[in-house]
């Protein structure tokens, strides 16, 4: 049987970095030195089943902590141990004292955040009576919740897997379970990159979301993101689009996906090859409160984490502020100095000069994140145009007169029915079906009557020019 | 002295004759009547009586009877008073008439005859039981003369039907007003004159051309009066939602000899206005979102007909159709199904037509902005969820066509490009329902299963493709249908026997927006 020594403690390792990271001037390590594998490389040997589950059915107990999860696995052994002390006669007053006799030396930035000024000497844990029972209940009711998040087709990765995830091992406080549907290889993909931002994006944003996380995608990045509408259903639909790997991370479980509208899309994410991964238990909702803690985990997951448009109060800033926490780097796409959807973006830079870095086009952004690849070699030399409009142009070439017309209108951004037929000449009719073969051939959009690009037709075209509308 | 003469009431959209008795006996003087009377009926106790006082006659002072037969039949509305009036005179000896005569219409306190709703239902309910002659209000008489097989004499006050009644009785030749045959003065169907006839109807309608933009909007229209389906309009205020909907009246061919007879017979119960002719206009009722449920699909007191009945073989415009009470949306499935909707209250029951076209229009968002893509909208994804699934799933289902307004810009105004206007349009509606009703002997939209199957005759590359779409959409057989029938219709109109790929394509434009954020349609 395995000890609690194999599975290692909770303990963030990087506290003490993550400070560090907000005093220094060259915060943001190079990209490719930002997963410190060596630091956790030990051969972690799977927990066995019975084991995960009991991780599962104390961690979904509501009120219990990683702190005294940690406090209870250290007190006796394995979460197994936990249960089984929990499921004998006055096992709650055993697991209360069990917590009380042991010092909360475990988790020191928690517990100096906690701490009441004038306190000192070690902190003992405490148990509350309520959740004692509630664990006691727990453990009489067996695996409920591992056998549910089994039934709905969820691996189980604890932090002791091998599959964790490896960045988000590294993180402070890194969550104990993922839920992950699809590949969880694809979570520990060589690189990773969130692309985030507000969820009432201007056409514009849409538009770069949709460069960026093709872009990056492309250059063999798994792009992570937070599966919420606006800019992360682009960046995700983008790299849907190209048939590559993205990670979705949801607020609450998964059998109460939030945004509902985006089950089609996590549908297609798992079919793509990719990830849709939460940290709470499959019937847990979405709350204001989950999507911060959900936040973490897309910045945790990456390298760096890029945002689109955030207005002032975007909730993506909290996901640029964990990065920066976490020692991510951290890339803002400006705006309009005075356009609201990127008010956020603007502030952000300003008072974080020096851990961020400005986004001041595709190819920049891919060499500052270092992903220079085969098929967009602009940093190297090659000119970008090339590649982009070769790329383009294999999109095109199966298509018929009347829908090239249109693909190659719709590549300078969204146009109306109205505007296509102003520009083609063509009877709307004709306009309306080609517009479904493009949509079929995943190369358009439509919503609220404005033709959008989509898959290789909305890729950056390098500098072919744009500029056309 | 026993009277009695005939009459008629109105349940639904169907007269009922009534045998009105009045007996005038001695005994102390009183009025009453008898045989499931409503308000308006016991009130007429009042009107007969002021009006045969201020006609020159006398009230008799004597104990006064009616009874209205058949007995089981609730009667309703002020059709009888008349027939009460004049069977008081006959009863106190004061006119001298004979049982065979029909007498309709409400009077007055002052003796005058006036026009009641459902006069020619009920006339022609009385030319059916073989009813020789009727007198009818004299503002009502163009209305009662549509109807075949009975002889109208139009009287305008009390004393003149009672002349009427008297003088007839020895000169039966008299000369009879001119008459309206119901299926004379028809002009040619579908001809200009009936065009005109249509559009002057809709006198208030702008034209088309007045739409500027919009294509894809006023294709949807297109292909939704050509075909009948219901058409569901989205977009932000200002976008021409209503001015566009305004110029369906335009558009619209002229009623047909057997709807033109019904559209009458539901004007005539409406009771708007008194009718002059056939109604030949079809039908553009556009109530507002505040309607009562009864309102909406009939009821009340009398049975009266609901809108869904008034706009039966037109349209049926809903402006701001998530505003509407959710019941009253609901109610609208069984009529959009079947066409036609059966109310029932204890005692009785009546079946009213409703084959109307929906035709709706509301804002993407509670805002009114989302899809602008200037970021203006700040309706949250579930603020827009829960204003958009006010139309809920079964009702969406029965809309064939869903089209999106964005906001026109100016240079769509200013600009030089004349648009189509509705005469265009119109003939090509006309020409493209032809077709369907040579066909199919109903509109596309009517189309469903194995008839809609063999409407659309698909090719094996065209079915090929169908399924692609269907697939693509992650469509239902209802779904699928839909399609189907949305693209006869594009076939229809560009004059094509067999539905083609293109067609189908066009069709697929105008889905059913997932009820939801678009983002997920960016994945397809």
């Amino acid at each position: 049987m395995l000890g609690v020594q194999s599975f290692g403690p909770l303990v963030p390792r990087r506290a003490a970095e993550s400070e560090l990271a907000f005093a220094t001037e060259t915060a943001a390590p190079p990209v490719s030195a930002a997963v410190p594998l060596a630091k956790c490389t030990p051969v972690r040997l799977g927990p066995p089943a019975a084991e995960k589950d009991a991780w599962v059915s104390l961690l979904s107990i509501s009120g219990l902590g990683p702190v005294n999860f940690t406090a209870l696995l250290d007190a006796f052994g394995s979460a197994r141990g936990v249960l089984a002390a929990a499921s004998e006669d006055g096992g709650a007053e055993r697991l209360r004292e069990a917590i009380a006799e042991r010092e909360l030396g475990v988790e020191q930035g928690i517990a100096d955040m906690a701490d009441a000024p004038g306190r000192s000497g070690p902190r003992r844990g405490t148990l509350g009576q309520d959740l004692a029972q509630r664990i006691c209940r727990c453990a009489a009711e067996g695996p409920v919740v591992a056998d549910r998040a089994r039934s709905l087709g969820l691996d189980i990765v604890t932090l002791d897997d091998s599959c964790y995830p490896e960045r988000l091992r590294n993180v402070e406080m890194p969550p104990p379970l993922l839920f992950v549907r699809g590949s969880a290889a694809s979570l520990s993909g060589r690189r990773s990159i969130a692309v985030v931002g507000t969820r009432l994006p201007t056409d514009k944003g849409r538009l770069i979301a949709g460069w960026i996380a093709s872009a990056v995608a492309r250059a063999g990045a798994v792009v992570v993101s937070g599966l919420a509408v606006g800019i992360d259903g682009v960046a995700h639909a983008a790299v849907v689009g190209e048939g590559l790997p993205t990670v979705g991370v949801l607020g609450g479980g998964h059998a109460r996906l939030f945004p509902k509208a985006h089950e089609r899309l996590a549908d297609a994410i798992v079919a793509a090859g990719g990830a849709v991964v939460a940290e709470l238990p499959p019937d847990t909702p979405a709350t204001r409160g989950t999507f911060p803690r959900r936040n973490r985990l897309v910045s945790g997951l990456s390298d760096a984490t890029v945002v689109v448009e955030a207005g002032r109060r975007s909730g993506a800033l909290i996901t640029a502020g964990w990065a920066l926490e976490q020692g991510r780097e951290c890339f803002l796409v400006p705006g309009p100095f005075d356009a609201p959807t990127s008010a956020g973006c603007h502030s952000f830079l300003r008072s974080f000069p020096g851990q961020t870095r400005v986004v001041c086009g595709i190819a920049e952004l891919l060499e500052d994140l270092e992903l220079v690849d085969s098929e967009m070699p602009a940093a190297r030399g090659t000119p970008s145009s090339q590649v982009a409009v070769t790329g383009l142009d294999a999109a095109l070439a199966s298509l018929g007169g009347v829908e090239r017309a249109l693909a190659e209108l719709l590549a300078g951004g969204p146009a109306t029915a109205d505007d296509l037929a102003r520009r083609t000449c063509l009877p709307v009719a004709a306009i309306l079906s080609a517009l479904t073969l493009l949509e079929l051939r995943g190369l358009a959009t439509g919503t609220y009557g404005r033709y959008a690009p989509a898959g290789p037709l909305a890729r950056w075209p390098g500098d072919r020019g744009r500029t056309s509308r | 002295m026993l009277a009695s003469l005939l009459s008629a009431t109105l349940l639904g959209l169907e007269g009922r004759p009534i045998r009105v008795e009045v007996d005038v006996a001695p005994g102390l003087p009183g009025f009453t009547i008898v045989g499931l009377a409503d308000t308006a009926l016991q009130e007429a106790r009042e009107r007969v009586r002021g009006a045969i006082r201020n006609s020159g006659y006398e009230y008799p002072p004597r104990r006064i009877t009616v009874n209205l037969a058949p007995a089981e039949l609730r009667k309703s509305g002020a059709s009888l008073d008349l027939a009460i009036a004049l069977g008081i005179l006959v009863g106190s000896e004061q006119v001298a008439a004979d049982g065979r005569w029909a007498v309709l219409g409400e009077l007055s306190l002052g003796g005058e005859l006036r026009t009641v709703p459902g006069l020619l239902p009920m006339v022609a309910a009385l030319a059916r039981r073989r009813v020789g002659r009727v007198v009818v209000p004299a503002e009502g008489a163009d209305e009662a003369n549509l109807a075949d097989g009975i002889d109208v004499v139009a009287a305008a006050s009390l004393a003149e039907a009672a002349l009427v009644l008297r003088e007839t009785r020895r000169a039966r030749g008299r000369a009879r007003p001119a008459r309206v045959e119901l299926a004379g003065e028809v002009p040619a169907a579908n001809g200009e004159a009936a065009h005109a006839a249509a559009t002057a109807w809709g006198q208030s309608g702008p034209d088309l051309a007045e739409v500027r933009g919009q294509a894809e909007a006023r294709r949807a229209l297109e292909l939704a009066l050509a075909g009948g389906h219901g058409l569901v309009m989205v977009g932000p205020p200002g976008s021409g939602k209503t001015l566009l909907a305004r110029t369906v009246p335009s558009l619209l061919p002229p009623l047909d000899d057997d709807e033109a007879r019904l559209a009458t017979i539901i004007a005539s119960v409406s009771g708007s206005a008194p009718l002059r002719s056939l109604v030949r206009g079809r039908p553009f009722r556009a109530p507002h979102h505040t309607i009562s449920y009864a309102a909406m699909v009939g009821g009340g007191p009398h049975l009266s007909p609901g809108e869904v009945t008034l706009a039966n073989d037109g349209v049926l415009f809903l402006d701001e159709l998530p505003e509407f009470d959710r019941a009253t949306l609901e109610a609208l499935r069984q009529p959009l199904e079947d066409g036609q909707i059966s109310i029932a209250r204890v005692g009785r029951a009546a079946v009213f037509p409703s084959r109307f076209q929906l035709i709706g229009a509301c804002n993407p968002c509670p805002c009114g902005f989302a899809g602008a893509g200037d970021g203006r909208c700040r309706c949250l994804p579930k603020v827009i969820d829960r204003y958009a699934g006010r139309i809920s799933g079964p009702l969406r289902d029965r809309i064939d066509l869903w089209v999106h307004m964005p906001r026109v810009r100016p240079e769509e105004y200013v600009g030089a490009a004349m648009p189509e206007d509705s005469a265009t349009v119109a003939s090509r509606v006309a020409s493209a329902r032809r077709r369907q009703f040579d066909r199919n002997g109903c509109a596309s939209s009517r189309l469903s299963g194995r008839a809609l199957r063999a409407a659309c005759q698909l090719g094996a590359a065209e079915q090929e493709h169908a399924i692609r779409l269907a697939e693509l959409e992650g469509w239902s057989a209802r779904g699928t249908e839909r399609l189907l029938r949305v693209a006869r219709t594009v076939a229809d109109l560009a004059e094509s026997a067999a539905v083609e790929a293109c067609h189908l394509d066009e069709a697929a434009r105008f889905r059913a927006p997932s009820h939801r954020r678009p983002d997920m349609v960016m994945v397809g």
